[in-house]
């Protein structure tokens, strides 16, 4: 009884707030965005989750899991289907420069930032020991990624078209790239140390490692070419949307199960089977719009059930959240304002670069897949606290975002 | 022909690269698993069940023939080799399985519309009646017959007698989600599929009754000095009206959603198909029936009906793979193979008495020739509320149980093979299928 008491209290509370939604406006900007923003659905997914209600319990999370794999290839195929070759290679390059220079300045950053303060701001410390190298590189890649969404957002309602603006925008599609491939890379490594490793003695740099990693992921590159290949080749003759439906859910839990069984990363494999789609498809348009139709409903359903993974963590976590949302927003408003400094982008009013960059800082999906994948696959004691910083971290980011956008609307 | 050769080459290739997994499976994560066999399930289901199309078999029978061959029993039982798909696996897709079912029962009650129900209750009513009594008298004497008669598997008198009476009891029982899946995927539109569809969720309830009765009757005859069970009887009402009125109360939400967000459809059916689903185990309700009642509220209750379908019939054929090729995986050949005698005469004495129940029904209700020659072929097929039955069956009756509920299991197999396969032609030859515009 409890937990249908339990789901008829968030029903009637979702359709309070929908009825009086138009009484929004009087609520503190920060209210407002959170309303409008999916870290909504994290939290609905940490109230009906285990530790809360319990309208969905730790036996239903176990069943629940290949929809939540699901989720993970399905953001992976969504963003690398993004990356056609005849369609960004009209960008100029100074687009690619500016992107690559702030999104990896920021990861090398942030890592030396949580490799150096990682003993005060988190005390659970000791459970980093033999693997500190993995959260490090993790937090990097989170902290590295833009979401695209606040800024076609900002592009749509207040026009925004400066010549900056357009170079962060484009920035915010491509900056999560690194990301993956970090996830993929780590991956490989994870399944190559598991290989070569004695249990006694883990040799880190040993050459044996070396080309074990280097060849498990060519092995990710590989799978990830065939189901895209795959995916090509069912939907060739297709024109039944759903149809197309089946055969995209269908390739995204093939992807995401063999990922799994082979403990490499789904999110890095169905990024790459995205790219090979992309590339190499003649009805890619058909497809990518019944993409589009399912990808907020797929995208939402994987927030709820990432945030019915969300364990609960001690109360330290805020403060290494606190440090990684300070570290990453400095860094994404100073190395954009420098990299469009450098770049010089010609405008007719004078904008100041740094205020535009503000716009690299909202955070979205990526984030959540990466640590999401963490918590999946590697059973490391900290992955927990990890995976609740980064959504403490999206959190912030939702928070400041209207002062964010006030400020970037006046920079024009 | 172009199309064939290609669905073929694809199918043959996705099977190698699954077989090639499958073999190099070394992390055995039962989740990751799980979600390789749900993904190989429905591209290679989905071939298949354009394969059987092709040989003008019903594309569900495909993803059957996808799960049997894929599951744990058939590989096992011809080369001695696992099959792709566990008995664990199966456990984890469970709750998969079972959202898939309280989406397809939305189906089912949103096919429903009262208006034409009206018209037709005591039709519908009457066709039920008639089926449900002499599939019931006429199966249950059958199998008492020839246990009896043959003194199969050396059972008491009673227990020959609670035999008879549940056989006769779950050969009552239809397969709403079967009747759906076929008629949306003939397109079919007529007397006849609104015929089967109305008499299938009629006797779903009728069923639900008569399996107290005769489960309390059992109870008797094998415990000695056990009287009649009422609380039976407090537990059926509770599962017929509470499933009911929580079906009505998710149908209402279901419209103020629509009426005031309308967002994210998809999503809030899947929670709710997935509550029926968690109402049903944690509180004795019938999961189906809940989503059946929903559906049927949603369609006629408010302008919201098309909308509800449109929503589930965006992710339909995923759906009806998963829920078709895990029963396939589910049918245990193994068990087959030692009941299948038993098993035969259960199947032909309910395929029997059901074209004569159907026909003695058509005497006292008015029908065109078309209707009466072909309503019989929609009510063959069977699938999760007999298999709920057996569970209970073999949970509660000493002795009998489990080989009641290995029989049992055995014929849900075939009938579920045969029933889609008949209903299709019963509806292609009364010229049904195709008319759904």
């Amino acid at each position: 009884m409890r937990s249908l008491i339990a789901f008829l209290i968030v029903c009637g509370t979702a359709l309070i707030i929908a009825r009086y939604r138009k009484k929004y406006r009087d609520f503190p900007p920060f209210i407002q965005a959170f309303l409008h923003s999916d870290i909504l659905f994290v939290l609905i997914g940490v109230f009906i989750g285990p530790k809360l209600l319990q309208i969905v319990t730790h036996n239903d999370i176990v069943s629940m899991t290949p929809l939540i794999h699901m989720g993970l290839g399905f953001i992976g195929f969504i963003s690398g289907s993004h990356l056609e070759w005849k369609r960004i290679r009209r960008f100029p390059k100074r687009f690619y420069a500016f992107s690559l220079f702030e999104s990896v300045s920021t990861l090398m950053v942030v890592s030396c930032g949580v490799w150096f303060f990682m003993p005060i701001l988190a005390p659970w410390e000791s459970l980093w020991a033999g693997a500190k190298y993995t959260p490090v590189i993790i937090a990097g890649a989170i902290a590295c990624s833009t979401t695209p969404r606040v800024l076609f957002l900002l592009a749509h309602n207040y026009k925004l078209n400066s010549q900056g603006f357009k170079l962060v925008q484009f920035s915010s599609t491509i900056n999560g790239l690194p990301a993956i491939l970090i996830c993929g890379i780590l991956f490989s490594v994870e399944k190559a140390v598991a290989y070569t490793s004695t249990g006694s003695n883990p040799i880190w740099f040993s050459y044996n490692l070396l080309v074990e990693s280097f060849l498990w992921f060519f092995v990710s590159i590989l799978i990830g070419v065939m189901t895209g290949g795959i995916f090509h080749y069912l939907v060739s003759g297709i024109h039944k949307e759903n149809v197309i439906v089946s055969y995209i859910l269908g390739i995204i839990a093939f992807i995401s199960g063999i990922s799994g069984q082979i403990a490499l990363s789904p999110l890095f494999i169905s990024t790459v089977a995205g790219i090979t789609f992309a590339n190499y498809s003649l009805k890619k348009e058909y497809v990518y719009g019944v993409l589009a139709h399912r990808e907020h409903t797929v995208y939402i359903l994987f927030l709820v059930l990432a945030g019915v993974l969300c364990e609960a963590v001690s109360g330290n976590v805020i403060w290494f959240a606190l440090f990684l949302f300070i570290i990453r927003g400095l860094c994404k408003v100073f190395f954009g304002g420098i990299g469009l400094g450098l770049i010089r982008v010609k405008e007719k009013s004078k904008t100041n670069p740094f205020v535009t960059s503000l716009a690299l800082v909202p955070l979205g999906g990526i984030p959540v897949a990466i640590a999401v994948s963490l918590v999946l696959n590697f059973a490391f004691p900290f992955s927990n606290q990890l995976f609740v910083a980064v959504l403490l971290l999206i959190f912030m980011n939702e928070a400041i975002q209207p002062i964010l956008v006030k400020k970037i609307v006046k920079n024009g | 022909m172009d199309n064939l050769k290609r669905d073929l080459v694809t199918l043959l290739f996705l099977l190698c690269a699954v077989t090639a997994f499958h073999l190099l499976d070394t992390h055995k994560d039962i989740h990751s698993h799980a979600t390789f066999v749900l993904g190989t399930l429905i591209l290679t289901g989905y071939l298949t069940g354009k394969l059987f199309l092709c040989i003008r078999l019903p594309a569900i029978t495909g993803y059957l023939f996808t799960g049997l061959l894929m599951g744990p029993y058939f590989l096992k039982e011809l080369f001695s080799i696992s099959g792709v798909i566990s008995i664990r696996d199966v456990e984890t897709l469970d709750l998969i399985n079972n959202i898939a079912l309280g989406l397809i029962a939305f189906t089912a009650g949103g096919e429903l519309r009262t208006g034409h129900l009206g018209e037709k209750i005591y039709d519908y009513l009457k066709l039920a009646f008639w089926q449900l009594i002499i599939i019931f008298c006429g199966v249950a004497g059958t199998v008492f017959g020839v246990v009896y008669s043959f003194d199969l598997f050396h059972l008491t008198f009673n227990q020959m007698l609670v035999f008879g009476l549940m056989a006769g009891t779950t050969a009552t029982a239809i397969s709403p989600a079967t009747t759906v899946a076929v008629i949306r995927e003939c397109k079919a539109s007529g007397e006849i599929s609104s015929t089967v569809l109305g008499v299938t969720v009629i006797k779903d309830v009728f069923v639900i009754i008569l399996f107290a009765i005769t489960l309390s009757l059992s109870l008797i005859l094998l415990v000695p000095g056990s009287g009649f069970n009422f609380s039976f009887f407090v537990l059926l009402l509770w599962e017929l009206f509470g499933s009911f009125f929580l079906g009505v109360l998710f149908g209402w939400l279901i419209n103020k959603y629509i009426d005031t967000v309308n967002r994210e459809l998809p999503i809030i059916i899947l929670a709710l198909g997935f509550l029926s689903v968690e109402a049903g185990y944690y509180f004795h309700l019938s999961g189906l029936l809940i989503c059946l009642v929903a559906g049927c509220w949603v369609e006629n209750y408010s302008s919201h009906g098309k909308k509800l379908i449109r929503a589930i019939e965006q992710y339909s054929i995923p759906v009806y793979i998963i829920f078709f090729a895990i029963s396939g995986a589910s049918i245990d050949l193994t068990t087959m193979k030692t009941v299948w005698p038993i098993g035969l005469v259960f199947v032909i004495s309910r395929l029997i008495f059901t074209i004569v129940s159907t026909n003695i029904g058509f005497m006292m209700v008015q029908g065109s020739s078309n209707l009466k020659k072909y309503t019989w072929t929609g009510c063959l097929g069977q699938a999760g509320v007999t298999l709920g039955f057996a569970g209970v069956i073999s949970n509660r009756l000493p002795e009998v149980g489990t080989l009641l509920y290995t029989i049992i299991i055995a014929t849900v197999g075939m009938n579920q093979v045969i029933g889609p396969i008949i209903f299709r032609y019963g509806l292609i030859k009364s010229g049904e299928a195709g008319n759904h515009s």
